[in-house]
């Protein structure tokens, strides 16, 4: 019965794998940087000297200041002395060593490719973790750092993904690799999303009805411990009964329902494998096609508007924007929950 | 509307959407666009289907009427009519009071069209009381959990606790044993004179019918010798409860009130098996139980109904409650009050000199409030601040024992453990006397 829980456990991954690869790929290699690492550490610890060194350097100084001040009055030639020591006091702690800071520019440089490095981790972290534990929040890490990636080399300009429009009829969109990765990211999502719930159906009931057929054991067996007892020691007898009252009242269930461990177990409540299979696959599907097509015609609207009749808006040079892709998408995202708002309405009104 | 897991992706869509606008990026931009109808375009076809209408739940009980720690099963059938559901959550409600012992009251499942599960589960009430089973909650996810829709299912199943009969099972056949031997020592009630079992032989009196001459005896002793009979005689108990607040306090299982209850109810199956008569007054501000005494099985079940339903609240009002006892029964009986003697002291005088002043005896079994919560103290401070309310509490009682005993009205203090042998122990000796006799 869990079998189907692997199937969809290994397609996520699968996905998730070749996901990786995929955009490691789309970003250029010089964002992958070994030495990101060790410089930060060592930017950081040179950061920390300075203002070590910095609050140490003024909070001396203004030490011998102030005894210069305070001995001023009855020994002049010791607070000379001390005015001269502290004018001295920058060359005599740092003149053969001194320590310049490191750019606050170069540091976030490190910082933005060791960040590279660091989503990278997580992902395959969550990755491994994903196989052993259907957890949610491995999921999202996955899919968000996945795609944080493109976000942080995009900063840069060191996406190489994503960099020219995306238009030309349908089929040229659908080869695009752009539209591809973009439909393989949504995809994880849509298996990985599956594999949790099948887990829920199957697993976990499956796990709590081995459970309950175990402790339906344990009370059937304490009885017949029970018995052999009593029967050797009469004299406990009565003090069994409430300690056996449980199994002798599922004794009296099985005898009036044939069913009842089936029952009890709760093993109608997992679900048929195939059934499930099935419908994943019709319904993954034409939910796919529908959010691919409404995403074309939201990513590419010159079709459409166009089959409208709007040409002075299809030729304007708004139209070579991204942002362009608000035109339809407001409309039709909000189409949805709309429709959805009538259809409560109505339910609403035909309550009352 | 959206679930948790859809406001994730809502907002990750405008977040990649709006990262694509930011760096002229046309993957980020679709994959925003994909993201956010991804957690959109189920929306309407969701709420298309009737999830209200099309599921049909159906809920059968063991039992209505049940014994406190004893155990009931719960059979669930749940039937969809309409199309297929991706996930259904089930939750059937229990009382708090009850424990899950075997089996499950919640799951999730995928319900076929026209499909249907069945499940049971074994409760067991804690408390005794009146229940509720229910209502069951349903709340329908699509496949990905990004919507989701609830619905509540007000089917309740009613079931009346009695009182737990562990104890009537634990005492219950000592007590109907004539020789209790180790723990109570009873004997029958005796009433000389009249009756089929021989007592013994005394000097004839005038008043003696000839037939009760005992001729051998006289022969042998030379002098007119009678021979007498006795009968067993039943005693008539009245229980007087106080099911005032004061009564519930502390713990919710193990408190006076509910302590009181199962000596009540050991009591009164105890007396009825003697085939004494035995009556109940529950009261609080107001009489909220009044079962006149009488024996046979009837009666039991009678008491047991009573206290089922019986819930402290309110101040105790003994005065009232005593008067409106006593005006209702016409003979004599054995005023057994269950008290915890918190309530002001001069109208339970009053009530001690009505009953008095009709011939009846009292005896005042009262649980002690300290001995009853000396668990629910843990830290140390909480402890001698206890010791402290405790003393307090003594005093006051002291005082109050001191003017009932000017009445020759007996009080005993009881703790949790020895409340029920300390009721039985009362009513052993009250037979044996023949105290309230019918």
């Amino acid at each position: 019965m869990s079998r189907i829980v692997y199937l969809f456990k290994i397609l996520s991954i699968l996905i998730a794998v070749v996901l990786l690869s995929l955009i490691i790929t789309h970003v250029k290699i010089d964002v992958w940087r070994v030495e990101a690492l060790p410089t930060v550490l060592y930017q950081l610890s040179a950061l920390i000297r300075y203002g070590f060194g910095l609050v140490n350097y003024y909070s001396t100084i203004s030490f011998i200041r102030m005894f210069s001040l305070l001995t001023s009055s009855f020994n002049s030639e010791l607070s000379q002395a001390l005015t001269q020591l502290s004018s001295h006091y920058y060359d005599i702690i740092w003149g053969a060593h001194s320590l310049t800071p490191p750019s606050i520019i170069s540091v976030l440089t490190n910082l933005y490719y060791l960040s590279f490095q660091i989503i990278l981790a997580a992902v395959s972290v969550s990755l491994i973790l994903f196989t052993f534990r259907n957890r949610l929040k491995y999921i999202f890490i996955i899919f968000l750092g996945l795609n944080s990636i493109i976000i942080l080399a995009a900063l840069q300009g060191n996406a190489l993904i994503g960099l020219t429009s995306l238009t030309g009829n349908p089929l040229i969109f659908l080869i695009n690799p752009v539209f591809s990765l973009t439909v393989l990211s949504y995809y994880y999502l849509e298996v990985s999303f599956t594999c949790v719930h099948v887990n829920e159906l199957f697993k976990e009931n499956i796990k709590l009805s081995e459970e309950t057929l175990k402790k339906l054991a344990n009370a059937k067996n304490a009885n017949v411990e029970n018995q052999y007892t009593t029967s050797e020691i009469k004299g406990v007898k009565s003090g069994r009964v409430d300690l056996f009252k449980l199994s002798a009242f599922i004794e009296k269930l099985e005898r009036d329902n044939p069913d009842f461990s089936r029952l009890i177990s709760g093993e109608s409540i997992i679900p048929n494998a195939r059934k499930l299979v099935s419908d994943f696959i019709v319904k993954s599907i034409l939910r796919v096609s529908l959010i691919i097509t409404l995403t074309f015609i939201c990513v590419n609207p010159a079709p459409l508007l166009a089959l409208i009749g709007s040409r002075a808006l299809v030729e304007s040079v708004e139209f070579i924007t991204p942002e362009i892709a608000i035109l339809l998408l407001l409309p039709l995202a909000l189409f949805f929950p709309m429709i959805s708002l009538i259809i409560d309405y109505r339910k609403r009104k035909r309550e009352q | 509307m959206f679930t948790g897991r859809g406001q994730v992706l809502v907002l990750s869509g405008v977040f990649f959407l709006t990262a694509g606008f930011s760096f002229i990026n046309y993957y980020l931009l679709a994959i925003g666009v994909m993201l956010i109808f991804a957690a959109v375009v189920n929306l309407p076809f969701f709420k298309l289907k009737k999830y209200r209408e099309n599921i049909k739940v159906e809920r059968s009980i063991s039992s209505e009427k049940v014994f406190a720690l004893d155990y009931l099963h719960v059979n669930v059938k749940i039937v969809n009519t309409g199309g297929v559901i991706d996930y259904l959550e089930f939750l059937d409600e229990i009382p708090k009071t009850f424990k899950l012992v075997l089996g499950r009251n919640s799951l999730s499942t995928y319900l076929t069209a026209g499909g249907r599960v069945e499940f049971s589960y074994i409760v067991q009430p804690r408390l005794r009381g009146v229940y509720r089973l229910g209502p069951s909650k349903v709340k329908v996810h699509d496949r990905l959990h990004l919507n989701s829709e609830e619905a509540v299912f007000e089917n309740y199943s009613e079931i009346i606790v009695y009182p737990p009969y562990d104890d009537i099972r634990r005492y219950g056949q000592i007590g109907q044993r004539r020789i209790l031997g180790v723990l109570f020592g009873a004997h029958k009630s005796k009433d000389k004179g009249v009756g089929m079992d021989f007592f013994g032989i005394r000097r004839y009196d005038p008043s003696d019918e000839l037939r009760w001459v005992d001729w051998k005896a006289t022969a042998r002793t030379g002098k007119l010798m009678s021979r007498e009979y006795e009968t067993e005689r039943n005693i008539k108990i009245m229980i007087l409860l106080d099911s005032s607040a004061s009564m519930c306090s502390g713990d919710l299982e193990n408190n006076k009130f509910e302590y009181s209850i199962r000596a009540a109810v050991l009591l009164s199956q105890i007396a009825l098996s003697r085939r004494d008569e035995i009556g109940l007054v529950a009261y609080s501000s107001k009489i909220d139980v009044f079962i006149e005494p009488k024996n046979g099985r009837r009666q039991i079940f009678r008491i047991l109904d009573a206290l089922a339903r019986l819930s402290p609240s309110g101040l105790s009002q003994t005065y009232a409650a005593v008067k409106y006892t006593v005006n209702r029964l016409r003979k004599n009986a054995f005023y057994i009050m269950l008290t915890d003697l918190e309530g002001s002291s001069k109208p339970l005088l009053e009530a001690v000199k009505l009953i008095k002043a009709r011939g009846s005896e009292l005896l005042i079994i009262s649980p002690f409030t300290p001995w009853f919560e000396a668990e629910l103290y843990s830290s140390p401070v909480e402890k001698a601040l206890s010791v402290a309310v405790a003393e307090e509490l003594y005093e006051n009682r002291e005082k109050v024992i001191f003017e009932l005993n000017k009445y020759q009205v007996p009080v005993l203090n009881v703790g949790p453990e020895d409340y029920i042998p300390t009721i039985m122990s009362a009513y052993l000796k009250a037979k044996r006397r023949g105290v309230g006799l019918t």
